[in-house]
């Protein structure tokens, strides 16, 4: 397994489940700690997962894990993925620790290390007190964490989660993705997660791949975007003096920021490297001239997915 | 790592081989299966009939212990004749029945609850096929089915060998073999359907239920076949039948069924086969559906 290799490798890949084409043509290569994927339901999020995972067979194309052919090395690659699917999932009739052993057993743990890697991942996701008790009795929060747990007890270097959030309450929720943020920032696991949840995607995500009835929609790296909306600035002014609004916006062209004039008291301004904000403060001193309010420029994750939603006549 | 370090830790350890992965399932199946004392009594019930035997067979070459119980040995002798008969029809056909009891009660269990909890997908979204996972739980069944089979049977064909001598043995040695491939025929005619029925119910009483009831349609499908048209082909439907003329067949003697024996390996062969292809079409991680 290369690890210079992109996570995700999509090369033309394609899903058709008798005559419904569930993926079509999908391309392109993923690298960051954790990739969203995100779409409306039935866009093809789920599929994508189960396909990488190889739970179907691409009827077109390939994907490539680290490098490694989703196909022709399947067996190899679910040893380094963890998977946490979207429903319910266990096995009945044995303790919480009981199960995630045995799932760790199944990934190829010898019996002890199992057992301590079991215990371990029950204390870690904040379960450690009902690890001896029947899985069937968890609550719907509490077998949402079992399912990461298990996921995560062979320490895999891929972790797949599906709608990981689903029926959590507010604090569970926060909880959720606390700990997905945690296993993004150790850098031992790269993440994978599918939802249809905005917020959640953007709170964990480096990378969004938006799907729509199966294709790619729109990529978007929110890490490069957050940093280049924190270039673009909107301010709103007031003038001590008369000429004071021109002076200023004379002066920050100056410093080699692009300006738009939106009105007589808004401006927006394009910092260029190297030109930070307190440059914009020190130049509305020395131009007498109040900056009132200062405001970086917002494309959130939902103006992203709605414009990928768009269709050609602009409709959703 | 301490309890008190919660914080995410990766796994640098060894890995077991990825052949033997499917004898994890079979370890904690069975660890299930012995979960419940109601079974473990009746497995251990299945071993009195081995023993009741074990104990005539000693008698009959223990004068003395005789003496003990006013027996004449050479009534003994006549009595209990330790010979193909004995080990077919006396040890094996009653092990077999019990068997049958074990793989009802024990095949459901092992798969139905999966599906039902959609567990399939943590399964094989691990490096473990669906071959290895049928074939962890036949291993559980395998081991059970053996234990009280063909196990003791060669343990008692051990015994008497030692105490009747080369010339017994020299004249019985085909009872050993015999009574394994009977076992592993058998197992696999009886595990594969259950596990197949019990996998598309996915629920334990009915997949018992269905299972009982395929096996009394057919036995009364084929007995009303046998009597109405005078023909041994209603019997490819008795699996009783088809189990009595197997077993004829791989001990070399003459079964009570009129049946040709290539008959009964087509049958077994074909229900062996129908119930792996609907157990694996089910086994899988999620349904497609077109």
């Amino acid at each position: 397994m290369s690890e210079a290799a992109p996570v995700i490798d999509l090369d033309g890949l394609g899903v058709r489940f008798g005559r419904h084409q569930v993926l079509d043509d999908l391309r392109g290569a993923f690298s960051g700690r954790a990739i969203g994927l995100l779409g409306p339901n039935g866009a093809g999020k789920t599929t994508l997962l189960n396909t990488l995972l190889g739970f179907y067979r691409p009827t077109a194309g390939t994907a490539r894990l680290f490098g490694m052919d989703i196909t022709a090395q399947g067996r190899e690659l679910r040893r380094r993925v963890g998977y946490m699917p979207e429903r319910d999932a266990f096995i009945a009739g044995i303790s919480g620790v009981r199960f995630v052993r045995l799932m760790a057993e199944v990934s190829g743990l010898p019996p002890e290390a199992a057992l301590e890697r079991a215990h371990e991942v029950f204390f870690y996701v904040g379960l450690g007190e009902a690890r001896y008790r029947n899985v069937e009795t968890y609550s719907l929060g509490m077998k949402q964490l079992l399912k990461l747990a298990q996921a995560i007890a062979h320490g895999p270097s891929l972790l797949f989660l599906d709608e990981p959030t689903n029926g959590l309450d507010p604090p569970a929720r926060l909880r959720m993705l606390r700990l997905i943020r945690e296993i993004r920032d150790s850098g031992k696991a790269r993440i994978v997660v599918s939802s249809h949840l905005l917020r959640d995607v953007e709170e964990c995500c480096e990378e969004v791949l938006v799907l729509n009835r199966g294709r790619i929609a729109t990529y978007c790296n929110l890490t490069e975007e957050r940093r280049a909306n924190r270039r673009f600035l909107e301010l709103d002014l007031t003038a001590e003096r008369e000429g004071a609004g021109s002076g200023f916006r004379a002066a920050i062209e100056g410093l080699g920021c692009e300006v738009a004039v939106v009105n007589r008291r808004r401006i927006k301004a394009v910092l260029p490297p190297g030109v930070e904000v307190r440059h914009i403060y020190a130049s509305a001193i020395e131009q007498d001239v109040t900056i009132l309010r200062l405001d970086y420029k917002r494309t959130s994750l939902e103006d992203i997915f709605l414009q990928a939603m768009e269709g050609d006549d602009g409709r959703l | 790592m301490a309890v008190y370090d919660h914080g995410y830790k990766g796994y640098d350890g060894p890995l077991m081989s990825a052949r033997s992965r499917f004898l994890v399932i079979s370890r904690y199946g069975l660890r299930e299966v012995f979960a419940s004392r109601l079974f473990l009594a009746f497995f251990a019930f299945c071993f009195a009939w081995p023993l009741v035997l074990l104990g005539a067979m000693y008698l009959r070459y223990n004068a003395e212990a005789l003496a003990l119980i006013n027996l004449d040995s050479a009534d003994l002798l006549d009595f209990v004749q330790v010979n193909t008969w004995f080990f077919q029809n006396l040890f094996l056909r009653v092990q077999l029945y019990l068997a049958f009891i074990v793989v009802l009660v024990v095949g459901p269990s092992l798969v139905s609850a999966d599906l039902r909890n959609r567990a399939m997908p943590l399964y094989l979204s691990r490096p473990l096929t669906r071959t290895d996972y049928v074939l962890g739980k036949l291993v559980v069944l395998g081991v059970l089915v053996s234990a009280i089979t063909w196990a003791p049977g060669l343990l008692l064909f051990a015994i008497q060998a030692s105490l009747g001598g080369s010339e017994w043995l020299l004249e019985n040695w085909r009872v050993a073999p015999s009574m394994v491939v009977v076992s592993v025929v058998w197992l696999l005619c009886m595990s594969l359907p259950m596990l197949a029925i019990a996998a598309w119910v996915k629920w334990k009483p009915w997949a018992r239920i269905l299972f009982m009831g395929a096996i009394l349609t057919g036995t009364a499908c084929g007995q009303f076949y046998k009597e109405f048209y005078d023909s041994w082909l209603g019997s490819m439907v008795v699996a009783f039948d088809v189990t009595d003329a197997l077993s004829a067949s791989v001990f070399g003697t003459q079964g009570a069924v009129q049946m040709p024996e290539t008959a009964a390996w087509l049958a077994a062969a074909a229900l062996a086969s129908l119930s792996a292809a609907l157990l694996y079409r089910r086994v899988r991680a999620f349904e497609v559906v077109k």
